[in-house]
């Protein structure tokens, strides 16, 4: 009876907030009210949840049953019914939001597409995910694109020819392909040189190893100017010792195996230093405070603020968006739509109330609607107060709410605790427990828990997020580390942080960026880049930390200090 | 003024001693009939007057006479038995009341014996105060009887 109804939805536009919310509790007033011909009985909401014979929830985009029975559901002698299957989410993107799609003419011409990848295959398979359609598009692209491909089989392959070189030149000579050469022994200083070469290749591998074999932990839209420029380094480095060593000792046939061995010393020093070069340019000059960059969240103006190095426009904005996945709180953009749409009279505020009341002033439209409008345009003062109002009560419902889930937090884990000191209790005689798992206990507390935490989770917006499986799982995890009912639900009660958010592409993310200057440039005092995805802006104003110019001023020891108290004239007679 | 145990009023009375320099001379200072006389010294420290702000003392003296805020050791106010946070009255007779402060230090420079009125009754009560980091605070209150 619901196909229908999915198939209108999308022709309908966006629901709002509040009907996609209704969708996650019981999912049927709104669809009923609209599909049924006959008027519907006046219902609080509170009872028709109960009422209903349970059913799937509809997902606006995605369809995705998640219908889950309990494996061993208790027996509570007061309920006969279990409020069937439980659902506390509609995963996948529902809602309105939607990544905004630039049309090209509106990129500036300094607009690059900034993907970021760690692993090619993962970012392939992401097509789960809805809200992720442009990261699953634009980050498999790139990924799998031929100039990162070239850069690292070309860094890959200098790399091992620089490796390989002093061994090489070592061996040629005695290999006997060239013919007439005549070669002396090897002394001991020789063999003291030959020791300290292996040393030396050795640390270059360790090093090389250490600085260069790592996961990318982005990919950049113009070259890396330092990277470039060491790999021409280096490769010029190997090509003026294969050009010496092939004039001066193949062509020559070098008699001492002494000079061979000193020249592949001086090649192996060369790549040493090269690498100390590499240190120094890719890996410090970024860790200095030479910029603080103030880091702003569009939607909802969350700021922080960094300290970066010297560095690129480009690694700036990667530094940038490492410390916002872990520092930033989530986006939750239903919660935000809710709470900006709460001025203006709020039918996502009136909707989501206990007891439903009908207008009759709304029904008579067009000059209601009018005036309604105009007072929300001049009224200042009207819009204010009616957004105050919506945010006390916001904060009143979710405080109470939160009171309820803890408390009903606290029953179940004490419930638990109890049961675990039966199990010690068991020699008494004591009414017989089973010895439960982990997951067990948690299937088995679940229900007291499941009402006040879905509750809470749709105040807060959240219900998208966790899903029944993902809540048990965590449940079952803390039973098992023995923790308490607060760090159960701590995951739940603040909006955590971007890192956190099951949502987000862990795997991969694109990031457009925006500059003023070229991403190659090096940071300026007074840059300004923003970085898009999705609904979610952040704007990064680059401020140049001062230079400080320091002086001493000497203090007395601390039993010489004398103070002198001022009390004003003070003639002495 | 009431006395009771803890005030009293006196009348003391001092001589004024040449004041010397670091070598032992007399200071000389101009005198108002143009010659140098010897700069004479009654050894303390006053403050308060009628154009004195209250607040900028930090005794908390309740009103705004003259209170001795310092004797020196040696000196003829102290062998005279002027304490600190004395207040005085009367100088020679004449009433310090709606004085200003360079007044009564006219006053009393110009004056070579001096007989003062003096009202004792001024105590300051001082506690010591140490936290944990060990740094002691004092707090004091002050209370005129």
């Amino acid at each position: 009876t619901f196909a229908p109804a999915a198939a209108a939805r999308p022709s309908r536009g966006m629901a709002t907030d509040a009907e996609s919310l209704h969708l996650a509790r019981s999912g049927h007033s709104a669809q009923s009210r609209r599909s049924s011909a006959g008027p519907q009985p006046y219902q609080p909401q509170y009872f028709q949840q109960q009422q209903q014979t349970p059913q799937p929830p509809i997902k606006l985009m995605q369809l995705q049953q998640h219908r889950q029975p309990l494996l061993n559901p208790p027996a509570y002698p007061n309920q006969s019914v279990l409020p069937g299957p439980y659902h506390i989410t509609i995963s996948g993107g529902a809602g309105p939001y939607q990544p905004p799609v630039q049309p090209p003419e509106h990129c500036a011409e300094t607009n690059t597409v900034l993907t970021s990848e760690t692993a090619a295959s993962a970012s392939c398979h992401e097509a789960d995910t809805g809200v992720k359609d442009a990261d699953s598009g634009i980050g498999a692209a790139s990924s799998c694109s031929c100039a990162r491909a070239s850069t690292v089989g070309l860094s890959a392959a200098l790399g091992v020819a620089a490796f390989a070189s002093p061994p090489l030149m070592l061996a040629l000579p005695r290999s006997g392909a060239f013919a007439a050469w005549p070669l002396g022994e090897c002394g001991v200083a020789c063999e003291g040189q030959l020791l300290g070469l292996a040393f030396r290749l050795l640390a270059l591998l360790v090093a090389a190893w250490c600085l260069f074999f790592r996961r990318a932990r982005a990919s950049l839209p113009r070259v890396l100017a330092f990277r470039a420029f060491l790999l021409c380094l280096l490769f010029a480095v190997i090509a003026v010792f294969w050009a010496f060593y092939a004039l001066r000792i193949v062509r020559q046939r070098e008699r001492d195996y002494d000079t061979v061995v000193q020249f592949a010393v001086a090649l192996a020093d060369a790549l040493l230093f090269l690498h100390y070069l590499g240190v120094v340019l890719l890996e410090i000059r970024h860790l200095q405070c030479r910029f603080s960059v103030k880091v702003l969240r569009s939607p909802d103006g969350e700021a922080r603020l960094y300290t970066l190095g010297e560095t690129s426009v480009q690694r700036a904005a990667v530094h940038v968006l490492q410390r916002y996945c872990v520092d930033f709180s989530a986006f939750n953009p239903h919660l935000h739509s809710m709470l900006t749409m709460s001025g203006g009279g709020g039918s996502g505020a009136r909707n989501t109330r206990r007891y439903k009341f009908y207008e009759l002033d709304r029904a008579s439209s067009a000059a209601s609607g009018h005036s309604r409008g105009q007072s929300r345009a001049e009224g200042g003062p009207s819009s204010a107060a009616e957004r105050f109002q919506f945010e006390c009560d916001f904060e009143r419902r979710l405080r109470k709410r939160r009171a309820r889930l803890v408390s009903a937090a606290d029953e179940a884990f004490a419930h638990i605790g109890r049961t675990a000191q039966h199990r010690s209790d068991q020699s008494a005689g004591a009414a017989i427990s089973r010895q439960m798992e982990a997951s067990e206990a948690a299937q088995a507390v679940f229900p007291t828990l499941l009402r006040p935490l879905q509750r809470y989770l749709r105040v807060t917006r959240q219900q998208p997020r966790y899903s029944m499986d993902a809540v048990l799982q965590h449940l079952a995890a803390c039973i098992r580390h023995g923790l308490g009912p607060r760090a159960f639900i701590e995951r739940y009660l603040g909006q955590g942080r971007v890192v956190e958010d099951p949502r987000s592409g862990t795997a991969g993310q694109a990031w457009t960026l925006a500059s003023d200057s070229p991403a190659s440039r090096s940071l300026e005092d007074g840059a300004n880049f923003c970085l898009r995805r999705g609904a979610v802006s952040l704007l990064c104003t680059v401020r140049r930390v001062p230079f400080f110019g320091l002086g001493e001023e000497l203090l007395e020891p601390a039993a010489g200090r004398r103070f002198v108290l001022d009390i004003g004239a003070n003639a002495m007679v | 003024m009431p006395s009771s145990p803890h005030t009293q009023t006196v009348q003391l009375q001092l001589e004024k001693v040449p004041e010397r320099d670091s070598h032992g001379q007399r200071v000389m200072v101009k005198d108002s009939a143009g010659g140098l006389a010897p700069k004479l010294l009654t050894g303390f420290r006053f403050a308060g007057g009628i154009d004195q702000d209250r607040q900028y003392c930090p005794y908390g003296y309740p009103d705004c006479g003259i209170y001795v805020t310092h004797v020196y050791s040696g000196s003829p106010a102290e062998k005279a038995g002027l304490r600190v946070h004395d207040k005085i009255l009367q100088v020679n007779g004449n009433n310090l009341a709606f004085l200003g402060h360079a007044q009564v230090a006219a006053l009393l420079n110009r004056e070579t014996q001096l007989s003062l009125l003096v009202h004792r009754g001024f105590q300051r009560f001082t506690t010591q105060l140490s936290d944990s980091l060990g740094s002691e605070a004092r707090v004091s209150a002050s209370v005129l009887l």
